[in-house]
């Protein structure tokens, strides 16, 4: 779900690492949610992501080991594997690292994370592993699972049937950590290079598992304790019965709709006053600013560009702060996989799969993660068509600009409006990916079979402190990378409408703002893509804000305010002066610019056009070339250019202004 | 198809949920069969269908000690 931003996020991340030839790198391995993540944690200290959906660790975290384990290594946390032969990106991404293939070196020592309430199936990999003569340590996860079924597991005997170290640890509460990291310490070493393993043949496979069955027969025991034991083999009783609801065809798709309406409805109406509260905020600061000196050019570069600038940026984070948190909820309790699972058939329909859902939620945050995210399905051709829809997904930086939008075509009398056009224009993103989605996989011909196998781990109390701080570390890495060319953009644009300058020549202010403004660099560039503009009704202060929302799409209401130069009045917030500003808004024959029609035009185009730079520099590395952005550029932007066209000219022929 | 002769080949995709039973043996193309074994479908092991999803597409089954979700199709492969 979702994938950090940055391959390590994590606190750990950040300490200077230690000189090269003392570093010494433990890789943590094991099957999907078998509770690496939450041993990593516990390992450095860091608070990279943790979570309960299969496929979380996308790209791999790397942190040092706590200073008071005793021992300077670097711990670097790989996505879950099935097996040691990679069937999805994100399992060779895992592979490379561990046999030395990636930018770092192979690691000196392995931590094989098995969960022993599914032993056989976590002993499997681990053995392969081991098999592979790269010196590894077991650690035995999740035995109050195992407890509950009234059992329990003997370390010992594990041990001398696997040949290794195997300590039972507890990721959230520490206990067994340090054991783990001396004994893996004390078996560290130079390995010989190990090799990676041919695909096993299925004799081989069925032999494997015989082998770890008698083991797990011999290490599991029954724990002194009340009550009934189960088999060992049985899953978690509580999962299965709540399963049994949540994965129904009637009560399953009910729980799928009010969980996702909770997660929306959180999105928009738990948001809105923090938004409110920052925005005004950033308003009185850059008025302030500009009060200080307001002849002054640099006072209000940094009021008027800078501030107001920084305030687009942070104005939608708590709707970005709130879908990660809910996502974060979803995973670490269990539901993710669920959902998955009930989406999978539609998405099958449309040439997706269940595994496209996690990327296509991340996509209503930003299409970047959710990019990322895309990575754990493992056929190609689900892969491309998942990434290739993805900018259709409305994602959170569209919000500020149909807010504005809406605000300015929402009647006063009728506030409703607003909300039953925003819930349209999320509906018209979905449908839009779904259409696209199935024309493409009509178009271009399957290529190998489509599987659907993903594990449901067992339900559990998320833990609110883990999500709490993985949200902050993907906010944070998310404001780290869309902030900064927001900021740089925003003040260069802001400079393009004043450079060069010219003279005031005693004119009233808003005369020779406006006289600046024709003069500017900016109109320049404008007027020479007027022709584009004017069938859409828009002239070519819109036409450059559109320009700079090529970059990134919320840039596109910062943009407006500097070029229509939005003076605000004392108590007015910048998004009411600036509405006022968009309804005087004139073309030179004295004509509105902002009718409704236009406007409906601007968010038709919003709804499609692809439009941010670094989801293009994401698509072309994910998909391994330019072909990707391009396809998208042209596809969408198109698109969007076409419907909004068909939407200003018809809702002008239906007599609406 | 009639049911006595489907009784000789009766895969997992053809339970309800609540179904509980052995698998006999893996069959189908090479790379759902060998990932299909891989996950623990070994013939032998004890396994249960936990839920089907709507349109009964896909099954979630109870297999070694968790909860795995297979499509339909890939269900098919698996006798019991």
């Amino acid at each position: 779900m979702h994938p950090d931003l940055s391959p390590a996020a994590g606190e750990g991340a950040e300490a200077v690492p230690p000189p090269r030839q003392a570093t010494r790198a433990i890789a943590l391995l094991g099957q999907p949610n078998s509770g690496k993540t939450t041993l990593f944690n516990a390992l450095t200290g860091s608070h990279s992501r943790t979570a309960n959906y299969p496929g979380a660790t996308v790209e791999f975290s790397i942190g040092t080991l706590r200073e008071s384990l005793g021992w300077a290594a670097t711990v670097v946390d790989l996505p879950g594997i099935a097996s040691l032969v990679p069937r999805s990106p994100d399992e060779e991404v895992a592979l490379r690292s561990l046999f030395g293939e990636a930018d770092h070196p192979a690691p000196s020592a392995v931590i094989a994370v098995v969960d022993c309430s599914q032993l056989s199936r976590h002993l499997y990999l681990a053995r392969q592993v081991i098999a592979t003569g790269i010196p590894t340590a077991v650690a035995l996860t999740m035995s109050d699972l195992l407890g509950r079924r009234g059992y329990e597991v003997d370390a010992r005997k594990l041990e001398s049937a696997l040949g290794c170290p195997v300590v039972v640890v507890d990721g959230r509460s520490g206990a067994g950590v340090p054991e783990l990291v001396a004994r893996a310490k004390a078996m560290a070493g130079a390995a010989t290079l190990p090799r990676r393993p041919q695909e096993a043949t299925a004799d081989e496979v069925k032999a494997a598992y015989r082998e770890v069955e008698l083991i797990e027969r011999s290490a599991t025991r029954l724990a002194m304790r009340p009550g009934p034991a189960t088999a060992t083999h049985d899953s978690d009783p509580t999962t299965r019965a709540i399963d049994t609801v949540l994965l129904h065809p009637v009560w399953g798709l009910v729980g799928f709709v009010l969980v996702m309406g909770a997660l929306f409805t959180g999105v928009f109406w738990l948001a809105r006053p923090v938004m409110d509260a920052i925005s005004a905020g950033f308003d009185t600061l850059a008025d302030s600013i500009v009060g200080l000196a307001p002849s002054s050019f640099l006072a209000k570069l940094i009021g008027d560009g800078v501030i107001r600038g920084a305030g687009a940026v942070l104005t939608f984070l708590p709707q970005i702060v709130i879908l990660f948190f809910g996502l974060g909820l979803m995973e670490d309790s269990g539901y993710l996989a669920r959902a998955a699972v009930l989406v999978d058939r539609p998405l099958a329909l449309i040439g997706l799969n269940g595994r496209s859902f996690v990327p296509l939620l991340s996509g209503f945050a930003c299409a970047i993660p959710g990019m990322m995210a895309a990575r754990t399905i493992p056929n190609r051709r689900e892969r491309l068509l998942t990434i290739f829809i993805l900018p259709l997904m409305s994602c959170s930086a569209r919000l500020p600009v149909y807010a504005l939008l809406l605000a300015f075509l929402t009647p006063p009398d009728r506030p409703w409006v607003g909300g039953l056009a925003l819930a349209a224009i999320y509906l018209a993103s979905v449908a839009s990916g779904t259409v696209v989605a199935a024309l493409v996989s009509r178009l271009v011909r399957a290529k190998g079979p489509s599987a659907f196998m993903l594990e449901l781990p067992a339900y559990r109390r998320p833990q609110l402190a883990i999500i709490a701080r993985s949200t902050y570390h993907r906010s944070r890495s998310y404001l780290a990378k869309a902030g900064v060319p927001i900021l740089v953009l925003s003040t260069a644009l802001w400079l393009l409408c004043n450079l060069p300058p010219v003279p005031a020549n005693g004119l009233p202010a808003a005369e020779a703002q406006a006289r600046q403004l024709e003069g500017s660099a900016a109109a320049r560039l404008g007027r020479w893509m007027e022709p584009v503009m004017q069938p859409l009704g828009l002239d070519w202060r819109v036409g450059v804000s559109l320009i700079a929302a090529f970059t990134a799409r919320e840039i596109f209401v910062g943009s407006l305010a500097i070029i229509f130069h939005v003076a605000g009045e004392d108590d007015d917030s910048v998004q009411q002066s600036l509405l006022a500003t968009m309804a005087r808004a004139r073309h030179a024959d004295g004509t509105p610019i902002f009718t409704v029609a236009t406007s409906v035009g601007l968010i038709v185009f919003f709804i499609f056009a692809m439009q941010c730079l670094s989801t293009a520099a994401v698509a072309r590395r994910e998909a391994g070339g330019w072909w990707m952005p391009i396809a998208q550029t042209l596809a969408f932007t198109g698109l969007a250019y076409g419907a909004a066209w068909m939407a200003v000219h018809g809702l002008r022929a239906a007599g609406v202004a | 198809m009639d049911r006595k002769a489907r009784s000789q080949d009766k895969t997992l995709a053809d339970v309800e949920p609540g179904f509980r039973g052995q698998i006999r043996d893996v069959q189908g193309d090479s790379s759902t069969c060998s990932q299909l074994l891989e996950m623990g479908f070994t013939p032998g092991q004890a396994v249960a269908l936990v839920a089907a999803a709507p349109f009964r597409d896909p099954l979630a089954f109870s297999l070694r000690g968790t909860i795995i979700a297979l499509r339909r199709r890939e269900a098919r492969c698996i006798l019991i």
